[in-house]
């Protein structure tokens, strides 16, 4: 079987931007819900619990933007799977852009390799999105392409993996109209005769 | 005949203090306080020294200032720490400017005011001139010191960099009953347009103060906020959950700060207390309350009307030796003031669409 080719960073960051900005918009929103909470019930702040509720408003914010198999992952509620087009995403929480240990599970493990996992019926990517609070209270995303795990090691690999963007500085806007026509000020009758006498 | 009164007026639109004159010159304090005040006929080489150092022709010096504004009476747009040595230099430069206009107004014709005080609230205010405008009520202004100009105000550019002071307005209390707004340059352009708007608000709802009240300045920027981000629009276009990166493309849409749209929602009820603070804290930390992401940069409008004048009169390119010798100020001056001012809109026929955002992406 023909394996596929590894997509660029730059590619891959381009067809996934309208996730990037929902997921954004997810975290920003979750973020501020999960401090909300603490806040309200005045109760001190537990990250893990802080984390679970940031995941639920941004599973709720791709499902409601319109995404299709978003799902938490069961078995421990700690990740986010979809599917967008060809592309089947995984989102973890992580300290920094190194890949989580995967632990026992053989789907996760599996996942870390990119070449398992090959429908015959579609050209098919996959892609991790590591998350992390940042020290301004908002969040940093890491996409990643997936390489290799060696489970006796326990060593994982990528292809390549690079921040993603905050969407709003990837935002390229056309100038506002300028005026078309110039302002209806002319020379007065008066001062044309006096100019044409001259 | 040499003007104390234009002496004066040249000093406080360069900012300089009698003291700091006097050194220049190499004469005392006193005697430029005489000068100033009608009580010494300098000579003609300490006028002569005063014009060269000042860097303006002898001749402005030769009659008093047609215009004066004294800036207590004038609804400022300014930082409560703007000195008031920057506050009665920017009314200077528009005095200087006001000169300019009555000299062009000989031979050019004038925009009718139709811009009318309203007592009404600021709200329905906007409205009406949002209707006087023929912008309808969900749509983005597209350039609004161009409309401005065009419904009868004269919008001055002064060539003066004065980073606590926005802008000001006042109603003329001559004959020509002129609205004015006034705009210092180099400042953000959703800043810049915010500031016009408030202005509009004040010239609107308070055109009889002489002296504002802090509730007047809440008042004028009630209406900005109507004007720029009617409420109606803003509830349909402002969807929850709100965060920054879905209000950042409103910002390029309706052409104000993401800031102003933050305090929008919240003004309109759309975001909580509690949000509201979470989402300034998070313009703080990302640095955003003094600079704003540059790609989503809002261009500098620029007002036209005295430029325009200028063209008619002095030709385009404008001959600045004929216009200088009329106005008697320096080439160097005029030439910096019209850099301030808009040129001939391009000659298209086609209007670009208004605050576009490029989509780079396809949607989900």
């Amino acid at each position: 079987m023909k394996l596929p080719k590894v997509p660029s960073p730059e590619e891959s960051l381009e067809k996934l931007a309208p996730i990037f900005t929902e997921l954004y918009a997810g975290f920003e929103s979750g973020i501020f819900k999960a401090r909300e909470y603490f806040e309200v019930e005045h109760i001190v702040t537990d990250l893990s619990v802080a984390s679970m509720l940031i995941r639920l408003h941004v599973k709720d914010r791709l499902l409601k933007a319109g995404l299709k198999e978003v799902k938490l992952e069961n078995h421990s509620l700690c990740g986010l799977d979809f599917i967008y087009k060809d592309t089947h995403v995984r989102v973890w929480k992580s300290d920094d852009h190194n890949l989580p240990d995967p632990g026992r599970s053989l789907a996760r493990q599996a996942f870390y390799q990119y070449n398992l996992e090959f429908p015959d019926r579609v050209p098919y990517n996959k892609f991790i999105i590591l998350w992390n609070l940042n020290n301004t209270g908002g969040v940093t995303l890491w996409l990643e392409c997936p390489k290799d795990f060696d489970a006796e090691t326990r060593v994982s690999e990528v292809h390549w993996f690079v921040p993603v963007p905050d969407p709003a500085r990837a935002i390229k806007a056309e100038p506002m109209s300028r005026p078309t026509q110039d302002l209806p000020i002319a020379r007065r009758d008066s001062a044309k005769k006096a100019s044409s006498k001259g | 005949m040499f003007s104390g009164e234009r002496l004066r007026q040249a000093r406080e639109l360069l900012c300089l203090t009698q003291t700091d004159l006097a050194k220049l010159i190499g004469r005392s304090q006193a005697a430029i306080a005489n000068i100033e005040a009608g009580l010494l006929e300098p000579s003609a080489e300490v006028g002569e020294s005063i014009a060269n150092r000042m860097r303006l022709p002898l001749t402005f010096f030769t009659d008093r200032p047609r215009f004066h504004f004294p800036a207590e009476s004038l609804m400022f747009r300014a930082k409560a720490s703007a000195s008031r040595r920057e506050t009665v230099a920017a009314c200077r430069h528009a005095e200087v400017s006001l000169e300019l206009i009555e000299l062009l107004e000989i031979s050019v014709t004038q925009i009718p005011i139709r811009l009318q005080k309203s007592s009404q609230t600021p709200e329905v205010s906007a409205q009406h001139v949002r209707h006087l405008f023929g912008i309808s009520g969900d749509q983005p202004i597209p350039n609004l010191i161009d409309m401005v100009e065009r419904i009868g105000v004269t919008a001055l550019a002064l060539p003066i960099d004065l980073a606590k002071i926005d802008a000001f307005s006042t109603w003329l209390t001559d004959a020509s009953r002129r609205p004015i707004i006034a705009v210092c340059r180099n400042k953000p352009g959703d800043r810049l347009r915010f500031n016009v708007a408030h202005e509009l608000g004040h010239l609107v709802l308070h055109g009889e103060l002489m002296r504002l009240r802090p509730e007047d300045h809440q008042h004028a920027d009630r209406f900005a906020a109507e004007l720029l981000m009617p409420g109606a629009a803003m509830r349909k276009e402002i969807e929850t959950p709100v965060t920054l990166s879905r209000i950042a493309p409103l910002k390029v849409r309706w052409g104000v700060s993401i800031q102003a749209l933050v305090r929008r929602a919240y003004d309109l009820g759309i975001i909580a207390t509690r949000q509201y603070r979470y989402l300034f804290e998070q313009l703080s930390v990302r640095g955003w309350r003094t600079n704003e992401p540059s790609n989503l940069a809002v261009v500098q409008e620029r007002p036209r009307a005295l430029r325009k004048m200028a063209e008619i009169v002095y030709g385009t390119p404008i001959d600045y030796g004929r216009f200088c010798s009329d106005a008697r100020l320096s080439v160097s001056y005029l030439k910096d003031l019209m850099d301030c001012y808009a040129q001939a809109p391009p000659l298209t026929t086609e209007a670009m669409p208004s605050g576009k955002v490029i989509q780079l992406r396809s949607s989900i």
